[in-house]
């Protein structure tokens, strides 16, 4: 189904990029200020220039589907919005200056300086700062070993967790039995974070467990201080995440296993459930047990809409642009549970090379469609566009960018599923779990006008 | 940097801009005072600002708040027919992600042109570039942008990461120019520039004036030049479009949404006439020196007599002196009854909340040109203006806060670039009946009175979303009076968000965070002298 044009824009050997046009990211900075944010009760201290924070908060979080990240995010994150002056006489005081009024005025659990740009390029010694503060100070402080110009927001949810790790997790600990970390879902660039984290935990918990989703709950630094106690780290994505585990089992010794691509709909989440259960040495029968109630009343749900199914969407083609932990979610769903035919897959959250093989087997392989999608890994809109433009999808699942294009160019519906998810508030939404799958169907058929 | 005020510079603006040079100077290097911090009454920022004794004090607490480059790259990316190009690190534009939907809900039908698209690209400045330098990288993304969206401009925008790194954007611009067919302007607003944000528009119209506003061929005498923010909406353009059109004058909006050509032509234009007098100040002084354009300054068009009088001076321009009369006139007729029944409404509240013959008070404002508008605006509904924030405040507006205070009092005005604590310690210490607010600039608000939004915004289309012009004032209006009407939301927020910052800055001076400052608790409200407000009934 390709056709040439795209398979010259599309190299998986990353050429030489000089002009990208609005990647679906942020900066390190931006990823490590929203991991942050969503941590209830800790204190994102920005160490940078001072329009980075106001940049992130209209484009990472307004972009996610939510306006605001609690109390501490939009302008009220204290920041030493540096100037010209800072960039000659170094950044150093004006950091020190704030972390103490900020202990003097704010409320916090645990502050976490993140540094962008300016203290990076002029060589600000943020850790020796920081250390003084922690020697004079009962509040506990971190610092993320961000730039601006590192990474992208992806790698900033990596580092947020890392400086967790290395600067404020202790050993040695007890490993409590049942307990499990999520991982991999970063906070606002996978825009259904919240909805996701609980229906992941709700649905672990049926079978027992005791779920830490880290991000997102009420119990603010004790979901970090948790972290280690875990008996497994369930990564949650096919690439994000998989360092983080990594470290973790090398500092704490806890295991992991990785679930490649977000489990959509009951054959993928009953797939999701085994895994995290076999890993824990939980009887089978036991899980099906505990699953058969969720699974009956999915399929129950399907029923409903089976009508809907056959004449509107079954054997239709559709399109993907979105980060891979979604784009596998989704197309499984829609291809193995709703009999539709998956075109291409634009994969938009720049995973590594060394990943890219296996998220492309996740898509192609073990698909109830004759037609396999073209798998093409993508971060430049305008090339997107260019892309999608060369199939005959009837839907568009991706950002909210692509939803004029798709009306207007592609005549094809359209539902954003992707960062940037500015015409979506999403709150408790997830596409997760169980009945993930039968929340996409009802809004992806709300899009369409039909007799059944 | 001029944190002591420098005897060469005058608190009087005799700046002539110099459009040789890559870009304009900073509001603090130009002007005597341009600060971002202060709180007091009106009267004395005026008089500090005379004698010279109002600085910029050092702080050593601050929060997020906004730069040059992010306040104009939302700006200048609505240009239709241009291209906004970062020469930074790629966050420096995700908060442009919403290119493709801006005004695209817009019915054509109302004015909207069927085909634009506008781009929001970057030259995503990594590590390797920061060592090696990035201007070939920028020069490929200048070529690439050009053949991509073939684009009439390209807005080469500047960032702290391209400053620091010392990248020679001017001679990557002249030596690339020749080879796209696109005008290539280079914006310097690099992030840390300039603690007023307002440098950032300067910066911006530099550009503008420098590379793309044309020598006039003709002038065009029905042509107005109409500076415009993104905090006017597509009603706002609606009313002026409606109001100038009955005098046979056509508005050149700029630049928000506007096309390349619109700002080419502003040359030609019988007069300039502000919707904020700051924000477009370099604009105007600039096609006056540049061009001959005519410029006035004095007026914002909100609320009835503020539009009255901009429209005059729009005619003066252009010799419909008789034509706006008639036409105030006509706009009176079935504006001034809506108005006074709004009043009336607002006198039910009163009576309600108030004792014997108390004013209702309200807080407003979020830029110095919007403490005009809305000072004056507020007093025509009734009120009492017990205060106002303005996000910077200089020099060039200094003789329009006189001519305010003597109009409608004097206030106590909070001046802080979108500083979070500062606005809840001045709303919990005023505690204004109407406070008219963005909150995402203040988080918490701890009250259960009537909170008003501050200005609605770009992409509005209904009736009920205008500010500017007569049927602005009755919008406008009606929303202040909707916030009375149910204020069931503060509460909630109230009774059930924690608080972020502990007890004592509640009762703290609000410029307690200013470095040295050494006495800390008691909140002392600036007291008015020789005006009717004394006390600010806590």
């Amino acid at each position: 189904m390709v056709n040439n044009i795209v398979k010259t824009v599309v190299n998986n050997e990353t050429p030489v990029v000089n002009l990208l046009e609005s990647p679906r990211h942020s900066c390190t900075f931006g990823g490590a200020y929203t991991a942050t944010n969503a941590v209830k009760g800790l204190v994102p201290i920005l160490h940078t220039g001072p329009g980075c924070g106001w940049t992130n908060f209209f484009g990472l979080v307004a972009g996610s589907g939510g306006g605001f990240l609690g109390d501490l995010g939009a302008m009220q994150t204290p920041s030493s919005s540096l100037l010209e002056k800072h960039i000659v006489f170094g950044g150093e005081d004006k950091l020190r200056d704030l972390l103490n009024s900020t202990n003097e005025l704010m409320n916090g659990e645990l502050f976490v300086v993140i540094p962008g740009c300016i203290p990076t390029m002029i060589g600000d010694d943020i850790g020796m700062v920081v250390n003084e503060f922690r020697a004079k100070n009962n509040t506990p402080i971190i610092h993320v070993k961000t730039s601006g110009f590192n990474g992208n927001s992806y790698k900033g949810y990596e580092l947020f967790l890392d400086a967790v790790i290395d600067q404020l997790l202790e050993e040695p600990v007890k490993v409590k039995k049942g307990l499990v970390n999520i991982i991999g879902i970063a906070p606002c660039q996978h825009i259904f974070w919240k909805g996701d984290l609980k229906e992941l935990q709700r649905t672990l918990e049926l079978i027992g467990l005791e779920v830490n989703p880290i991000f997102g709950d009420l119990k603010g630094i004790e979901s970090l201080k948790k972290i280690p106690e875990a008996e497994l780290n369930i990564v949650v994505n096919p690439w994000l995440g998989k360092e983080v585990a990594d470290k973790l089992e090398t500092k704490f010794g806890t295991p992991f296993i990785v679930q490649y691509g977000l489990p959509v709909g009951p054959r993928e989440t009953e797939h999701f459930v085994q895994d995290v259960g076999k890993k824990l040495g939980i009887p089978r029968e036991k899980i099906d047990q505990a699953i058969q109630k969720e699974i009956k009343e999915a399929y129950q749900f399907y029923n409903y809409i089976s009508n809907g199914l056959y004449m509107g969407l079954a054997n239709s083609y559709f399109g993907v642009a979105a980060e891979s932990n979604i784009a596998i979610g989704l197309t499984r769903f829609l291809t193995n549970d709703c009999g539709m035919m998956p075109t291409v897959v634009i994969i938009t959250d720049d995973p590594p090379l060394k990943n890219r093989e296996s998220i492309k087997q996740r898509l192609t392989e073990d698909i109830n469609s004759i037609n396999k999608p073209d798998v093409i890994f993508e971060i430049d809109t305008y090339n997107i566009e260019k892309i999608l433009q060369n199939y005959p999808n009837l839907i568009v699942l991706g950002s909210s960018m692509e939803k004029y294009f798709s009306a207007d160019k592609l005549s094809a519906l359209h539902l954003t599923v992707s960062f940037p998810a500015y015409d979506r508030m999403l709150l408790r939404r997830t596409y997760s779990g169980f009945f993930g799958g039968i929340n996409l169907l009802e809004d992806l058929m709300g899009k369409m006008s039909r007799p059944f | 940097m001029h944190d002591v005020i420098d005897e060469k510079y005058d608190v009087h603006d005799h700046f002539r801009m110099d459009l040789t040079k890559n870009t304009c100077p900073s509001r603090e290097e130009r002007l005597g005072v341009a600060i971002k911090n202060y709180y007091g009454t009106m009267s004395n920022l005026v008089k500090g600002t005379r004698d010279k004794t109002i600085t910029q004090p050092e702080r050593c607490f601050e929060q997020s708040s906004s730069c040059s480059l992010s306040i104009i790259a939302t700006r200048i990316l609505t240009i239709r027919d241009s291209v906004t190009l970062m020469h930074a690190p790629i966050g420096c534009s995700v908060c442009n992600h919403g290119s493709h939907e801006l005004f695209r809900h817009i019915p054509e039908s109302d004015g909207r042109p069927g085909n634009f698209n506008l781009h929001n690209v970057s030259t995503n400045l990594t590590e390797k570039d920061i060592v090696y330098g990035g201007t070939e990288k920028l020069k490929n993304a200048i070529k690439e942008s050009d053949v991509r969206y073939s684009p009439k401009a390209i807005f080469v925008m500047t960032s702290c990461a391209s400053g620091i790194m010392g990248d020679d954007i001017e001679g990557a611009v002249s030596e690339i120019q020749s080879e796209v067919k696109a005008k290539i302007v280079p914006i310097h607003c690099e992030g840390f520039r300039s603690r007023v944000l307002q440098t950032g528009y300067d910066a911006m119209w530099h550009g503008i004036l420098k590379y793309i506003v044309k020598k006039p061929e003709k002038k065009q005498k029905d042509l107005v030049n109409v500076t415009n923010m993104f905090s006017y909406t597509w009603r706002d353009k609606a009313e002026i479009t409606r109001l100038l059109g009955k005098l046979g004058l056509r508005a050149n909006f700029v630049p928000e949404f506007s096309s390349v050509e619109d700002l080419e032509q502003m040359s030609e234009a019988a007069v300039t006439a502000p919707i904020c007098p700051t924000f477009g100040d370099y604009l105007i002084k600039g096609l006056e020196q540049e061009f001959g354009v005519p410029y006035f300054r004095e007026f914002v068009p909100m609320g009835i007599k503020n539009t009255d009088n901009w429209l005059r001076h729009i005619a003066k321009y252009t010799g419909k002196e008789e034509e706006v009369e008639k036409l105030i006139e006509e706009e009176h007729a079935t504006i001034a009854p809506k108005f006074e029944n709004l009043k009336k409404e607002f006198e039910k509240i009163r009576k309600k909340l108030k004792k014997d013959d108390e004013k209702l008070t309200a807080i407003g404002a979020v830029g110095q040109g919007r403490v005009l508008a809305h000072a004056g605006f507020l007093t025509e509904l009734g009120f009492d203006v017990t205060g106002a924030c303005a996000v910077d405040y200089d020099a060039l507006i200094t003789d329009d806060f006189d001519s305010l205070i003597k109009d409608v009092g004097d206030f106590v005005i909070l001046i802080s670039t979108f500083q979070a604590a500062d606005y809840v310690n001045l709303f919990h210490n005023l505690k204004p009946d109407l406070t008219l607010q963005a909150p995402f600039k203040g988080g918490k608000f701890e009250t259960d009175k009537a909170m008003g939004t501050i200005h609605f915004l770009r992409g509005d289309n209904h009736a009920s979303r205008t500010q500017a012009g007569y049927n602005g004032a009755i919008a406008y209006g009606e929303m202040c009076l909707r916030s009375f009407h149910n204020t069931s939301l503060g509460k909630l927020i109230s009774d059930t968000t924690e608080d972020p910052y502990k007890a004592w800055w509640y009762e703290a001076d609000p410029m307690y965070f200013v470095k040295d400052k050494p006495e800390k608790k008691e909140v002392k409200v600036p007291v008015i002298v020789g005006n009717k407000r004394k006390s600010h009934g806590k």
